[in-house]
């Protein structure tokens, strides 16, 4: 028995991930997803993946484009913090080249970026001052209009895919006397590579921090996904996944589909990469009574412990006393454990994600986990 | 009456100690500064920490005093229309709605006849705070105000008016300031020194940041701490029972965006009446009445509290089991000892306690109380100090001006000076009245001032700075209790750490304190928001503090 069809549970990271191992060793995906997750917030940072599993993610991160080569590196976080990423968003400016130099802060006047601010906090920070790295704000007229100063980052960052725009902002910098780099908020495109464009312009590096969620990395991030799906020849289907049942020969899958319409969706095995928090993290929950037709059922209603700067607070209740504490007994990460059913399922599901190694928003973690999910079907049938 | 006894040497620091920065504490010093006395008042935590800042926000006349004790209705609607005038800026109407469920017949009909006759005597008293007679409205009618509601059988409406609690002790703080007095904030006093025949002499106090330490000498010490007042009390060698309080939790749910028309009044399972209704820009849901035991400085709403609020709205407005909860804040009434009654019964009036009979002249407790009766319990107060002194100047605390309350600004005018946004222009107008001018100011003289640090509320980077540098904010969670900075659907999320580093910039402290400040908040925030959450806003929330621990460096 050869694995001809993959049912792929959602197109965040690890689902695109698995995606790419399954077609390249030639198996036909189906993938079906219900809405964006935490991928979509994605922070440009990316780490996560343990150091051992480098090498099987590097082809991946070659064939998306997205990052820069899985080396690590430095970056600033959009709250001024500097933090050690594996790989990051080319955007992003890299610090692992310019321990001891100076490096511009540009402050163009946006409420969400004050250069001084984060200037300060990057000027206190371990890595800055043990390299002797010094961040100095420069106030750049980088403006065009008083709305500029308010609307949202990802939206600032679009006005920069025009090349005149950026030929301005370029022109604005080189106003200003150079340091050793550029880091400017995370404005620098969506479509195009504005900051490589600006680097080779002005003769220094010029990057971006991190993103907040819903900022300009998690925009680029959802559109080279959908250049690699036209690579792949992947169309996703719209849906959600309802049941689980194993059948002859194979699973079983029904489907309500986001028109409305329910379907029935037969594969070899299925990928259940459906994120955690953002995406609804589903439940499995077996059914018990009557093991032998395993019918699985899947509910988006999953426990979850909340936790701030690794501190647990408490456990959430529900102003609500539905299921919420539900029968998995109270505090568990969301997802999937699929070692709580059948030995039928061997071989026909496996599950990613990076709830499921227990790394929250670590992109690297949810690649890693994807290709290993593939890799598990691939190696047990 | 007392006087003052020949041998009180009259070369103390101050006249009075007031200890306690709440709504009764602010008023005390404010209305003692304004009698030309010399005041130092002193506050653990902050401003409005308390019971002052976590009430239900209202300015009300009180008819639930109506039936049995309506002096106290009199005199509540009395001062809520002296408090209209000395700040016009806090006050916001807010009219109630009071459906009447059950079977269609004789017995509604009658309940609602009661109901009516019962406000027509409530409307006798509406004039004196500017209120609006109620009015008694059909089925019908009262769909069409309020089409969320679950079919009714009629109801009544009456009109009370809102506040911010907080804004109202901080205008007394200042004002107070303004006219001499000294103001400790983060303060602790240690200790009342006791003289001579046991007489209050001063206080001993520590900062509780800077744990710098000192004392200060006065001829009166005015215990205003409600929920902490044995505590105080203690301090000054006094037993717990010489300050007879029975503490009283509130617990208040507040829900993202105003959900209603109108504030609506129902009944809870127990026959207690509860409310929600449109405060500031969210929706505010109370409120408990729970004997307290526990620690007054760490209040928290429980999951069954709040579950108790929403079983009781739910029936009446089925929709806010879809809405999103924000968060809650919980306070302790300092209601008057009485054994035996259930909490509801008790009496929400006030008292002044001379500690003489205790040994201990020149010491008072004020308890009991209520936000709508500050101004006179503190002009009572400061009427019995000013006999023992042998001053006879008069109250004026009901004729002069809160800050921000002495002109009229308008909003629109901000917007075309300042280049704010509408809604920018109008929070900060509600919030300082005519200061707002200088907050404005600040913007002019520096543009990158004008930048909106918290979008939910909204508040800018000029109003941070100005409640540092004159509201006495040294931290996030000071700057939003003045000016509801992170209290919006985020959380704080978006402008915490942001808030934090202007603060420790303007107080000169390195930025990684005002990420600490900034974490500080969120924490507080999200042990605030827990008990609310349901399973998709939790899930929501795991998301949000995935993040911001990305955004701290160390996932």
């Amino acid at each position: 028995m050869t694995l001809g069809r993959v049912l792929l549970v959602g197109g965040g990271v690890a689902g695109v991930a698995a995606a790419w191992a399954l077609v390249k060793r030639g198996v036909q995906v189906t993938l079906l997803e219900d809405r964006a997750g935490s991928s979509e917030f994605a922070s440009g940072m990316v780490y996560g993946a343990p150091e051992a599993l480098v090498p099987v993610v590097h082809s991946f991160v070659q064939q998306l484009g997205l990052w820069r080569a899985w080396k690590g590196e430095w970056n600033v976080t959009s709250q001024g913090q500097i933090g050690r990423s594996l790989a990051a968003d080319r955007a992003l400016l890299d610090l692992s080249a310019l321990a001891g130099k100076t490096i511009g802060v540009a402050d163009l006047g946006r409420d969400d970026w004050d250069g001084e601010l984060i200037a300060g906090v990057l000027n206190e920070q371990e890595w800055a001052v043990q390299t002797h790295t010094r961040f100095v704000a420069v106030a750049i007229s980088g403006l065009k209009s008083n709305a500029e100063r308010r609307i949202p980052a990802a939206d600032f960052a679009a006005l920069h895919d025009e090349p005149e725009r950026a030929e301005w902002l370029a022109a604005r910098l080189a106003e200003h006397e150079k340091g050793d780099a550029w880091l400017l908020g995370p404005w620098l495109g969506l479509a195009e590579d504005v900051a490589v464009g600006l680097s080779s312009r002005l003769q220094v590096p010029v990057g971006e921090s991190a993103s907040r969620p819903g900022g300009a990395a998690g925009v680029r991030w959802s559109q080279a996904r959908t250049r690699l799906f036209t690579q792949l020849g992947i169309v996703p289907e719209l849906g959600r996944l309802s049941e689980v049942s194993v059948v002859e020969g194979g699973v079983e899958l029904s489907v309500r589909r986001r028109d409305g319409q329910d379907a029935v969706m037969r594969a070899d095995a299925v990928i259940l990469a459906t994120g955690g928090v953002a995406a609804g993290g589903i439940v499995l929950t077996g059914s018990l009574a009557a093991p032998s037709t395993l019918g699985l059922e899947l509910g988006y209603r999953a426990p979850l412990f909340l936790e701030l700067d690794g501190e647990l607070l408490a456990a959430p209740d529900s102003r609500f006393p539905a299921s919420f504490q539900s029968e998995l007994g109270g505090l568990e990460r969301v997802g999937v454990n699929p070692a709580r059913f059948s030995s039928q399922l061997q071989g026909r599901l496996a599950v990613a994600g990076d709830m499921m190694v227990g790394a929250r928003c670590t992109i690297g973690a949810s690649v890693a986990s994807g290709m290993l999910a593939a890799e598990s079907l691939l190696n047990g049938i | 009456m007392r006087t003052q006894s020949p041998e009180t040497p009259p070369d103390t620091d101050v006249d009075i100690v007031v200890i306690g920065a709440g709504v009764n504490g602010a008023g005390v010093a404010r209305d003692a500064a304004l009698r030309g006395l010399r005041v130092a008042l002193f506050e653990r935590n902050d401003i409005g920490f308390g019971a002052s800042g976590n009430s239900s926000g209202m300015i009300h006349g009180g008819p639930r005093y109506l039936s049995h004790n309506p002096d106290v209705t009199r005199s509540s609607c009395l001062d809520s229309g002296h408090i209209q005038r000395i700040a016009p800026h806090l006050l916001f109407r807010i009219p109630f709605l009071v459906p009447m469920y059950g079977k269609r017949g004789l017995l509604s009909k009658l309940t609602l006849t009661a109901y009516d006759a019962f406000f027509d005597l409530y409307d006798d008293y509406q004039p004196l705070k500017h209120g609006k007679p109620h009015a008694r409205l059909t089925a019908a009618e009262l769909a069409t105000l309020e089409p969320g509601l679950a079919e009714t059988q009629g109801g009544v409406t009456f009109d009370e008016w809102g506040i911010d609690g907080v804004r109202l002790c901080s205008a007394n703080v200042t004002d107070a300031v303004e006219r001499g007095a000294k103001f400790f904030n983060h303060t602790t006093v240690t200790e009342i020194l006791r003289g001579d025949q046991g007489r209050a002499t001063g206080v001993r106090y520590r900062n509780a940041i800077t744990a710098e330490t000192g004392r200060i000498s006065a001829r009166v010490v005015v215990n205003a701490t409600g929920a902490w007042a044995p505590v105080t009390a203690a301090l000054g060698k006094l037993q717990a029972s010489s300050t007879p309080i029975r503490p009283g939790k509130g617990i208040h749910v507040f829900l993202d965006r105003r959900l209603t028309n109108y504030a609506i009044v129902c009944n809870a399972i127990d026959g207690r009446q509860v409310f929600l209704m449109p405060w500031q820009n969210m929706s505010v849901l109370g409120t408990t009445d729970d004997d307290f035991y526990g620690d007054p400085d760490d209040i928290l709403a429980t999951h069954d509290e709040v579950r108790y609020l929403f079983q009781a709205i739910c029936r009446v407005f089925p929709s806010i089991a879809q809405a999103r909860a924000i968060g809650t804040w919980g306070g302790v009434r300092p209601t008057l000892h009485a054994w035996g009654p259930t909490e509801d019964e008790l009496s929400r009036e006030h008292e002044i306690v001379d500690h003489t009979d205790a040994g201990a002249a020149g010491l008072y407790s004020m308890i009991g109380g209520k936000l709508a009766s500050y101004r006179l319990f503190a002009a009572e107060m400061v009427d019995e100090i000013c006999r023992g002194f042998g001053r006879s100047e008069a109250c004026t605390s009901h004729t002069t001006a809160l800050p921000g309350g002495s002109e009229s600004v308008d909003p629109m005018a901000l917007v075309i000076e300042g280049g704010m946004e509408a809604v920018t222009a109008t929070r900060l107008e509600y919030r300082h009245g005519d200061r707002s001018r200088r907050v404005l100011e600040r913007m002019q003289r520096n543009s990158r001032e004008s930048a909106v640090v918290c979008p939910c509320e909204p508040v800018t980077e000029a109003e941070i700075r100005y409640v540092v540098e004159h509201e006495w904010a040294v931290n996030v969670e000071d700057v939003s209790r003045r000016t509801r900075l992170g209290v919006g659907a985020c959380g704080g999320m978006r402008c915490a750490l942001a808030c934090g580093r202007i603060v420790a910039q303007a107080t000169q402290q390195a930025p990684s304190v005002g990420t600490h400040m900034g974490l500080t908040f969120l924490r507080a925030a999200a042990r605030r928001r827990l008990p609310t959450l349901g399973p998709q806003q939790a899930r929501q929330e795991a998301f949000a503090l995935a993040c911001l621990a990305s955004e701290l460096g160390h996932p």
